[in-house]
């Protein structure tokens, strides 16, 4: 069995003991509280994290590293997912050092963009059949409402949604 | 030198770490956006360049293609292909304007793969 030990230490002092091969769950102790995280969402943890591996110009065109500001928030989030039950689809870094996570129900799509920094404002796209279909910042009011379109489109939302 | 809507010009996707190849295999159109301080979209030439040259190492990129004509005249809304040679890639082009994410969708739809010549 093999384990991906990954520490991020900020703020926010997390860590993680994530064993991504696992069938089981993996848990994700805070200072706060227990949370269990799902094979997806603990591969995307690993991914994210990863990103600070990247070299300068990971991309050819000259991307920068994903910083620990979007790494940190990116993480945050996928961990308030987990909570939510909703799975990571896929995450890359951006090529200005933020991180992207895209979530997706059949031919809808949001895409979360993490920036690399406080002076520039996170973003959250939907996007219906490959096309985009609305744009904002992001923040709880507009994460909130774009999950609903994209998981309960017909209104009937889980509670806590 | 005159960019012609005959011409292709082709860009690197990353394919391993990071890969911005999706589950379905689909390519993210972060392959087709600029950084913020971009004056455009790096591209090559695809007439004054090779696929072997252009993909600079095929075990971390894919290359696609897309025609300038459709940049130009199809996605089109203020976009442009101008020719920005460099001291060491005289093939270096930008695809100038406002690319947008639905812009960056429309070029990422419209390019296709280039696939290695045989040996």
């Amino acid at each position: 069995m093999s384990y991906l030990n990954t520490s991020v230490n900020n703020n926010f002092d997390m860590h993680f003991d994530l064993d991504y091969n696992s069938s089981t769950n993996n848990e994700i102790y805070t200072n706060v509280k227990r949370i269990e995280i799902n094979k997806a969402n603990s591969k995307a943890i690993a991914t994210i994290q990863s990103f600070s591996n990247l070299n300068e110009n990971w991309d050819s065109y000259g991307a920068e590293v994903p910083t620990n500001y979007s790494i940190i928030r990116a993480i945050n989030f996928v961990t308030w997912l987990s909570q939510k039950q909703i799975d990571v689809y896929f995450t890359i870094p951006l090529p200005d050092g933020g991180i992207l996570i895209e979530l997706k129900e059949n031919n809808a799509s949001l895409e979360i963009e993490f920036a690399e920094n406080e002076n520039e404002k996170d973003s959250i796209t939907a996007n219906y059949e490959d096309e985009v279909n609305a744009e904002d910042d992001f923040n709880d009011t507009t994460r909130d409402s774009y999950l609903r379109w994209l998981i309960c489109p017909d209104g009937n939302c889980p509670g806590d949604l | 030198m005159e960019i012609l809507d005959e011409d292709n010009v082709l860009r690197r996707v990353p394919t391993f770490l990071p890969n911005y190849f999706k589950p379905d295999g689909s390519i993210t159109r972060v392959a087709f956006s600029t950084k913020k301080d971009e004056d455009g979209l790096s591209v090559n030439l695809e007439r004054l360049t090779t696929v072997e040259k252009s993909i600079l190492n095929p075990s971390k990129f894919k290359l696609f293609k897309i025609n300038v004509g459709v940049v130009k005249n199809e996605i089109n809304d203020d976009l442009d292909v101008v020719y920005n040679p460099k001291e060491d890639n005289e093939a270096h082009c930008l695809i100038t304007g406002n690319i947008t994410k639905g812009k960056a969708n429309q070029l990422k739809k419209n390019a296709n793969e280039v696939n290695l010549p045989e040996k």
